[in-house]
């Protein structure tokens, strides 16, 4: 198939342009940098909030505080697997390269998230339920998360040819999806020491607004720092595969 | 102002809780950064040894790619 052919097939895409690494670098660059400054903003102003005008929860005390980083750190690991496996779904089915990259860019990003709402979750555990840790559906599922995401990374550089890398990767991450709505609903179905939701909760949510406002900041605070990172990736990415091309000779 | 960081007796779990954060979070924002500055110099390295003309010997271990416009 010719290459013109191919580009005038997509052209009606909205984001085909996104498809030119060259482009999709120097956006990155650009709005990197802006998210970064956003970022650092939201995280001190999320910050002082949380930790020094916040009152002490009536229950747990201070212990509570802990919310501010965990759930978004939580909500931040499920948010960025659902970029990740759409992003390789993407690249798998339309054969859009920038979309492996931006999974491949993901999952070391999602599993730091995984990783901070475990440990903190655990930090949190012992003062409220007195165990760091217990087997039960919400935290197994989260654990089950953090190796999906080692998984996808493991898949991604144990396959020597990048094209069958992606698309192996692509396929786990897809299937790996199953895994969210588990997490999502585990303290429905189940029993578990796990409090349910109290933000998401449809109509009101039972969480006092001196709180809740520090949390949906450091909510945003986590979603530029995603974006963020992730755009630095991505030009990583970028420059390491595209190095033979004119348009990164040009950036040097 | 240690009352701040005692935290009602809570303050080892909350300050490792976001000592974790703040370790994690600041390797993930550097580590691209430095890679991608390593990144440049190596291939900036390439490029000089390309000009004098022994891009046979030192290409870094890099093969050629296949340049299939596939986006």
């Amino acid at each position: 198939m010719s290459s013109e052919k191919k580009s005038t097939d997509r052209s009606w895409v909205w984001f085909h342009r996104f498809g030119s690494p060259a482009y999709f670098y120097r956006f990155a660059e650009r709005w990197g940098r802006r998210c970064g400054i956003v970022t650092l903003i939201l995280f001190a102003v999320g910050l002082y909030m949380g930790l020094v005008v916040a009152p002490p929860d009536y229950q747990m005390g201070n212990s509570y505080r802990i919310i501010f980083i965990h759930v978004p750190s939580a909500w931040m690991s499920m948010f960025t697997y659902v970029v990740m496996a759409l992003a390789a779904g993407t690249g798998l089915v339309w054969r859009m390269k920038l979309g492996h990259i931006v999974a491949r860019a993901s999952a070391p990003l999602g599993a730091a998230f995984t990783f901070c709402a475990l440990v903190t979750g655990s930090l949190w555990g012992k003062p409220t339920w007195g165990t760091y840790w217990v087997w039960d559906a919400r935290l197994t599922s989260e654990l089950v998360l953090l190796f999906l995401y080692f998984g996808y990374i493991a898949l991604v550089n144990a396959i020597e040819d990048q094209k069958s890398a992606n698309q192996a990767a692509a396929v786990l991450a897809l299937v790996g999806l199953i895994n969210l709505p588990i997490i999502h609903y585990s303290v429905e179905w189940w029993n578990t020491l796990h409090q349910g939701s109290t933000v998401t909760k449809l109509g009101r949510p039972t969480i006092d607004m001196q709180m809740l406002i520090p949390l949906l900041i450091m909510f945003a605070a986590f979603n530029f720092y995603y974006i963020t990172t992730l755009f630095n990736r991505v030009r990583c990415e970028l420059i390491d595969q595209e190095r033979r091309t004119k348009w990164v000779s040009e950036i040097l | 102002m240690s009352d701040f960081f005692h935290m009602g007796g809570h303050g080892f779990y909350i300050w490792s809780s976001y000592a974790t954060v703040l370790v994690v979070f600041a390797y993930n924002y550097f580590s691209p950064i430095f890679k991608r500055k390593h990144l440049i110099e190596q291939i900036n390295a390439a490029n000089r040894s390309a000009q004098r003309g022994n891009s046979n010997k030192i290409n870094n271990g890099y093969t050629e790619r296949n340049d299939n416009n596939d986006a």
